[in-house]
């Protein structure tokens, strides 16, 4: 891979790393570090631009390292304990953001990856190595929580069409 | 309080999409992670040799060995010593002949 075309693909991927990152972990800092890593194995790693899609081996890496992280503490896989609670923000993206990074790990990484970045129940269930059908229902469970810790948000949603008031 | 429907949700988590980006100081750990320094070159770096240019060597390589092989010994001249006790033996035409 040269130069130009890493360079592509780090502008095109690396906002969409570090949100991932950061949602997952809670932290910027550690979203940083994440985000580094992911980069740095494209350039030395296993990537293969025929076989994988550029973004889902980043999240992929992602994914991988904040589990990592968390389990080299020897603390049991539950990032959701690092994260703040969703406490009446009147900024709409802060609630959202919020209301998401307080639902269970893997529940927040369907809605994640589903409705942010776009990845089909296929695609994830690939990345995350389990039955899509399982992401499914997670996701289902996540949407039922935000569905009722959202309400209270109801106003900014305009007209039948769903513009922002 | 009702829940949203699915389509409110839907336009929540659109219009609510965090829009965080990383400091520059990740582009900075990137970037120079990036480039290697000159000197890495020498212990990581590699040539691209082309096959044909690899099977020339060798055959070069071999028939400079086999050519090397069947040349006579190479002639020292401090390796010449007087003759320490000299026979002379005299050989007549005749005999030679015979």
């Amino acid at each position: 891979m040269d130069e130009s075309e890493f360079e592509d693909i780090y502008r095109a991927h690396r906002d969409s790393v570090y949100r991932y990152a950061r949602m997952l972990t809670g932290s910027p800092e550690a979203a940083e570090d994440i985000a580094h890593e992911c980069f740095l194995a494209l350039v030395k790693g296993s990537f293969q631009a025929g076989r994988d899609g550029v973004r889902a081996y980043l999240l992929g890496t992602a994914r991988r390292q904040a589990f990592k992280r968390y389990r080299g503490l020897e603390r049991e896989v539950e990032l959701v304990d690092v994260v703040a609670a969703p406490s009446g923000e009147s900024d709409l993206p802060a609630a959202v953001a919020a209301a998401v990074a307080a639902l269970p790990p893997l529940q927040r990484e369907a809605v994640l990856l589903f409705s942010w970045e776009g990845f089909s129940l296929e695609e994830i269930a690939e990345m995350t190595g389990v039955e899509a059908g399982t992401i499914k229902s997670r996701l289902a469970r996540a949407r039922e929580t935000l569905r009722r810790t959202l309400a209270p948000y109801r106003a900014y949603v305009g007209g039948p069409n769903g513009t922002v008031a | 309080m009702e829940p949203l429907r699915d389509d409110e949700l839907d336009v929540l988590l659109r219009e609510g999409e965090p829009r965080w980006r990383p400091s520059a100081m990740l582009d900075r750990r990137v970037r120079g992670a990036r480039r290697p320094r000159p000197w890495e070159w020498l212990w990581r770096g590699s040539v691209r040799v082309p096959v044909p240019v690899i099977l020339g060597l060798l055959v070069a390589l071999l028939w400079w060995q086999r050519a090397r092989g069947t040349a006579p010994a190479e002639i020292d001249m401090n390796q010449f010593r007087p003759v320490e006790q000299l026979e002379i033996k005299l050989i007549r035409s005749g005999d030679a002949q015979r």
